[in-house]
């Protein structure tokens, strides 16, 4: 793959062009990565407001109709759905674990067998969350099995 | 669906290891000359309605160690009660016979431990396999 980088005149936003014959997995995984390193999410704490990397996060977690963004040690809130969320992550590090959870799979520790064909996955802050039966096979497919 | 599938692996188990534990039986045991071909429909009938008791565990909430301990003792309570009451109106075995009662609670218990193995042992294999995995993609992550 042949890259050109030109120089643009002041004053004129950055912009990246892919051409391209089509547009392949290899392809899609960089463009979902340049997305993914530009987006913020903003979230609240403490009636506050702010922008945070999705890379920060280690899991989001729905509570009676709120959504929670899950950092190392700090709980914060966001006004996205679940589902909105993993619409926008689609193609990066998260997953969705369960009904209520969607995890960031670079911030697992190790994965674990829990009882009846789920799996406890265990954070690198040391929690435990459950992927559900139902998810496995996108936890599987994301690890390439 | 998923769910379904994962109801009929665990019934296919529990029926398989059930129709050896009825050979075991009739030979060594009862010394019945014939059986009743009704047995062919009660082994899948009770098999099944043992395999719903699965349901007791949650799908998507993580449980402690305690609630999962009494989650598997409920559990094995259940499959113990099913199969004793079936076999008592099936007439499967003697319920004078302590020997008879004892052979039943002990295939259960049986059952329960080789279908309860073979289910962990496949998921540890999956999780090792998924771990490695693990490593491999974070590893690559680092690199980019």
């Amino acid at each position: 793959m042949k890259i050109t980088i030109q120089d643009l005149p002041e004053g004129e936003e950055d912009e990246i062009i892919i051409r391209c014959r089509t547009v392949d997995e290899r392809l899609l995984k960089l463009i979902y990565g340049i997305r993914a390193g530009q987006e913020k999410l903003t979230v609240t704490r403490d009636d506050k407001l702010f922008q945070i990397q999705p890379a920060q996060v280690f899991y989001f977690e729905a509570v009676d109709n709120r959504v929670y963004a899950y950092l190392e040690k700090e709980v914060c809130e966001t006004k996205l759905k679940l589902y909105e969320l993993e619409q926008k992550l689609e193609g990066t590090d998260f997953f969705r674990a369960s009904k209520s959870t969607i995890i960031n799979l670079a911030k697992v520790k190790n994965i674990s067998p829990a009882f009846n064909g789920r799996f406890e996955v265990c954070m690198k802050n040391e929690e435990k969350l459950i992927v559900s039966r139902q998810y496995v096979p996108i936890l599987k497919a994301k690890l390439g099995l | 669906m998923r769910k379904v599938n994962f109801i009929f692996r665990i019934f296919a188990m529990v029926t398989t290891c059930t129709i050896f534990a009825t050979a075991v039986f009739t030979t060594f045991f009862s010394h019945a000359d014939s059986l009743n071909p009704m047995i062919l429909w009660q082994i899948p009938a009770v098999s099944m309605v043992c395999v719903l008791g699965c349901l007791i565990y949650p799908w998507d909430v993580s449980m402690s160690k305690k609630e999962t301990g009494i989650r598997i003792f409920l559990h094995y309570l259940y499959i113990n009660a099913v199969v004793l009451i079936s076999g008592w109106l099936f007439d499967w075995y003697n319920v004078k016979s302590l020997k008879s009662v004892m052979y039943m609670l002990f295939s259960i218990a049986l059952i329960f431990a080789i279908v309860s193995a073979i289910s962990w042992r496949h998921e540890a294999a999956v999780a090792k396999k998924m771990n490695e995995k693990l490593q491999e993609y974070q590893k690559e992550k680092e690199e980019e």
